[in-house]
């Protein structure tokens, strides 16, 4: 006579037997997977002790009725100055450094907006997010304090804010392309909460400019903040 | 036939105890019944367990509270205003609710080239990554209109949540990592009876519902007392003991003097019948100076009642105080020391008569003598160190009371980090005929309680503060006309097509501003949707009151802030820390007073038992010493003062009342002091004392290491210093023989 429980129950224990380990196994691709990609994204970054490179953002917002297309220059100094700067007087610079976060509109007659960190987590969420994508490193401030997604097949890496933060309020997904060589940031695209999407295309990578150049892109943007 | 008696009463006691006795926490019974906290009005804590691994903390919150919402009905009360309508609101009122200055500055932002600016500046904006992050709202406000209203002083703070919270769209508070959700209600029901409710509405879900604020502390204090109660007595007997124990060297003795206290202490119970955390430290203390009655010493008067008269009215000046606990005890410690009295010398006689292990003091006591200068030189240097340590010392209001762990919750703590400390939030009332006219009221008083900011208050929470004031409308609408805003809106409508917006996306914006919704008065927001939001602040009745929350600065040494209205009315503020504060400026005032009753009251006893005026200033005058030792010990180990060692001070300065009575009179009649005796009476006080400081709550502690400290100075100060000063007095006055030495039944003991 075979008893049905003991039967069931010797299933079961099979079946968990039989998952355990593919359940272990997932993690560790999970794993391996995002460890391949920070190594990818490391091999440009780690290199990096300055950054020119041309950009193309492009906003999809509901308050638009075209998407916003602006044109520009990305600037990185090590240890962490990121500068973001539209072509023409119509754009603005943003500025994200140890110091702050800050949005100046290029027109000089413009007033600048300063975000305070604390006020704005997402904010600061973001910008650290951002500095820490050209920042040399092993990509563990790239990493940090976010949820990492790393789709198969695909050069991406994705980063959401974690579960429990306020941040998720207002940005829903942070996805870096990588080069699949050079292993170069080639875009950027921002999930915001309300909808609104944000891609920044990067081309022409100039790594570690001559001094004097990237002084002379920096000092611009000096001049830029010290006029408001 | 007494002890049968007596037996017969304390079963009879014993049985009517386990029936009526009922522990209670009693946090605020020092604050007078104005400046409590609203108990039908608790504050529950939905936490997110640790382990629960949920995906999205907040919408599980969310989703409860809006359950518990349904299933609690009006018991669940908005503890702000609903996000959405509260942004609707001032979205379509926003221009009336600025100040004059204030719209000066709109009306220069909504001038053509103004309004061109700042689309442009907001198209520009917008090709950082940074635009949709900053906080900013363009939907709502792409001029920055609304920036006047965003005060960071604070005036409009109850668009905002307090502490790092956020308001919800039903109006809790959601903390910052979106793991706990504050909900208020307003409830006449017994909280386990609620939180059946809330348990049944939170069902399986990983959240764990709990009590925070005052009920979980007034919980907390009950269950304190429920725990400690009997073993604290059970530690003050067992010190007592040990201190008879090794006095008497009788064990019969002690047993006897132990079975009557406890006896006594049954009886009293039952007088009691409700005991809350202070009324266990008065019971506890009575223990160990109701001891000195058992011991049999040197009388003061002929028959021995002066001691017992002393410390009887030990407590009676406190009910001049402005504390209820201490005006219950003031005359419910002489109905206490009437019981243990009667008892040890009622009952212990008779005990004694038939088994024997009377106390005898016979043979251990010596001759003492007056020291007049050295009794002079440490009395006047004890009482200068209390004077000049008196400032020193840190004050300690009734809003503050230590339970230790049992205070010490992980959602209390979180309910003060990241929302508000409640003991500073406290209430002001505005009264009318009707509801409107009440909540017009309060939109003149919110305006003077928003002066307060920052200085004095950090957020005022008032529903006044959204309502214009009526004698403002008619001039408000005359200067919007002037601004001719619907002309302004046309332009921005359309620059924003120029500039390749869609003007609908700013609808809100552009409805708010043409101020089509009619004006922010009392009677639209009583009908509008914020209607259910005002029965937080509403408080029903004849006439109808609406109650502004204010949060007053941390700062405890701030004074009460001195508020008028339009009319020069005075603005009364309710609430603990209201209480404390007014408190704190008349301490040192009030305690004067306490002592010098205490003095007087001493004296006047000491007198009608000796009829020596210098046995009853020397006396009092030990008494003042005692209680300067007390209080330049307290401010050496930075003890802080308060309220709630009242108690403790004036039962010490009674010890050293009794202490220097007995010390003169027997100097004067000639007889052996009991020294021994008198020590022992102190050491049996500390025995309760120790009692209280073992405890290990803060509340308790303070006033154990009073009476420890107390008790301990007490009698040496009425041995040495209290003879050499009435020898003092005695050579300055000329007078006030002492009776002569064989005057009968002084030395009975």
């Amino acid at each position: 006579m075979i008893h049905r429980r003991s039967t069931l129950f010797g299933l079961v224990g099979l079946l968990g037997l039989a998952a355990s380990p593919r359940l272990a196994r997932a993690d560790e691709l999970d794993e391996k997977r995002l460890s391949n990609r920070l190594e990818l994204w490391a091999n440009f970054a780690k290199r990096t002790r300055n950054l020119v490179v041309r950009l193309t953002t492009t906003r999809e917002t509901s308050l638009l009725r075209e998407p916003l297309v602006v044109t520009g220059t990305l600037l990185f100094e090590v240890p962490g100055t990121l500068v973001l700067r539209d072509d023409g007087l119509g754009g603005s610079t943003t500025i994200i450094d140890a110091a702050g976060l800050q949005i100046v509109p290029n027109r000089p007659d413009a007033p600048g907006t300063t975000i305070d960190r604390a006020r704005a987590p997402a904010a600061a969420w973001l910008g650290d997010r951002l500095r820490a994508a050209f920042a040399p490193g092993e990509g563990l401030a790239l990493v940090a304090d976010s949820r990492t997604e790393v789709p198969r097949g695909r050069q991406r890496l994705d980063l959401s804010p974690p579960r429990d933060s306020t941040t998720r309020k207002f940005v829903r997904s942070l996805s870096l392309h990588l080069d699949p060589v050079t292993g170069a940031v080639i875009e950027i695209l921002i999930a915001e909460a309300q909808g609104d999407r944000m891609r920044i295309q990067l081309a022409d990578h100039r790594q570690n400019v001559p001094e004097p150049d990237i002084r002379a892109l920096m000092a611009e943007v000096e001049a830029l903040q010290s006029a408001r | 036939m007494v002890i049968g008696a007596w037996l017969l009463l304390v079963a009879a006691c014993a049985a009517l105890l386990s029936s009526r006795f009922e522990p209670s926490g009693g946090l605020e019974a020092l604050l007078p019944m104005e400046h409590r906290q609203l108990a039908d009005e608790p504050l529950l804590l939905l936490q997110i367990r640790d382990e629960s691994g949920a995906a999205d903390p907040s919408e599980l919150l969310l989703e409860t509270a809006a359950i518990l919402a349904e299933q609690l009905g009006e018991q669940r009360v908005p503890i702000a205003a609903p996000a959405g309508e509260a942004a609707a609101w001032f979205d379509a009122h926003a221009l009336f609710l600025v100040e004059d200055a204030a719209l000066i500055e709109i009306g220069k932002r909504l001038a053509d080239d103004a309004v061109s600016d700042a689309i442009e500046t907001l198209r520009a904006r917008m090709s950082s990554p940074l635009f949709g992050v900053s906080g900013d709202e363009p939907r709502r406000d792409p001029l920055g209109l609304h920036d006047p209203l965003d005060d960071r002083a604070g005036r409009f703070a109850s668009t905002r949540g307090p502490g790092s919270s956020s308001i919800t769209a039903a109006g809790d508070l959601l903390a910052s990592d979106g793991t706990a959700l504050l909900v208020q209600l307003r409830t006449t029901r017994a909280r386990p009876a609620v939180m059946e409710d809330v348990r049944l509405a939170v069902g399986d879900r990983p959240i764990d519902a709990r009590w925070v604020g005052p009920a979980n502390l007034e919980d907390s204090a009950n269950t304190m007392v429920g725990d400690l109660g009997l073993r604290m007595l059970a530690t003050a007997l067992a010190g007592i003991a040990v201190v008879l124990a090794s006095a008497l060297r009788r064990v019969r003795a002690t047993l006897v003097i132990l079975v009557c206290l406890a006896g006594a202490a049954v009886c009293a119970a039952v007088l009691l019948a409700k005991i809350d955390a202070w009324g266990l430290a008065v019971v506890i203390l009575w223990l160990g100076f109701a001891c000195e009655g058992a011991l049999q010493l040197q009388r003061i008067s002929a028959r021995g009642w002066p001691a017992a008269a002393v410390l009887a009215t030990a407590l009676v000046p406190l009910w001049l105080s402005p504390y209820p606990a201490w005006q219950y005890w003031s005359w419910a410690w002489v109905v206490l020391v009437a019981v243990a009295m009667v008892t040890l010398r009622v009952v212990l006689p008779a005990v004694h008569a038939r088994v024997g292990g009377a106390v005898s003091w016979e043979g251990r006591g010596f001759s003492w003598r007056p020291m007049p200068t050295l009794a002079s030189v440490l009395g006047l240097a004890i009482l200068i160190a209390g004077v000049v340590s008196v400032s020193s010392l840190r004050y300690r209001g009734a809003d503050r009371v230590g339970l230790g762990e049992y205070g010490a919750s992980g959602g209390q703590r979180r309910l003060v980090e990241e929302f508000f400390d409640p003991t500073n939030m406290v209430r002001a009332h505005s009264t009318g005929t009707d509801e409107a006219t009440a909540l017009e009221r309060a939109a003149a008083d919110a305006r003077v309680l928003s002066a307060m900011i920052p200085t004095e208050a950090v957020r005022v929470d008032s529903p006044g503060l959204w309502v214009a004031r009526a004698v403002d409308l008619e001039r408000r609408r005359t200067a919007l006309t002037a601004l001719e805003v619907p002309a302004r809106l046309e332009h921005l409508r359309a620059t924003l097509e120029a500039k390749g917006f869609r003007p609908d996306a700013f609808g809100e914006f552009l409805r708010g501003a043409a101020i089509n919704d009619g004006a922010p008065t009392s009677a639209a927001m009583l009908a509008g949707p914020l209607g259910p939001w005002l029965r937080r602040y509403l408080v029903a009745g004849n006439p109808p009151r609406f109650r502004a929350f204010v949060q007053l600065a941390a700062d405890p040494d701030n004074a009460v802030p001195q508020l008028r209205d339009d009319d020069g009315s005075p603005i009364a503020l309710f609430g603990p820390a209201v209480a404390a504060r007014s408190d704190r400026a008349s301490f040192a005032d009030w305690l004067g007073i306490y002592v010098l009753c205490q003095l007087w009251i001493g004296a006047l006893v000491i007198w009608l038992a000796t009829r020596s005026l210098a046995v009853a200033l020397s006396a009092a005058f030990s008494t003042l010493v005692a209680q300067c030792a007390v209080l330049a010990s307290m401010a050496l180990l930075e003890v802080p003062v308060g309220p709630a060692m009242l108690p403790a001070l004036l039962l010490v300065g009674a010890s050293a009342t009794i202490a220097a009575g007995r010390a003169c009179r027997a100097i004067d009649l000639g007889r052996p002091l009991f020294a021994t005796g008198i020590i022992v009476t102190s050491l049996c006080q500390v025995a309760a004392g120790v009692a209280l400081l073992g405890s290990g709550v803060p509340m308790w502690r303070g006033l154990g290491l009073v009476i420890v400290l107390g008790a301990t100075a007490a009698s040496g100060i009425g041995l040495f210093v209290a003879p050499g000063v009435c020898r003092v007095l005695r050579r300055v006055s000329g007078g006030d023989n002492p009776e002569p030495a064989n005057t009968p039944d002084q030395s009975s003991p």
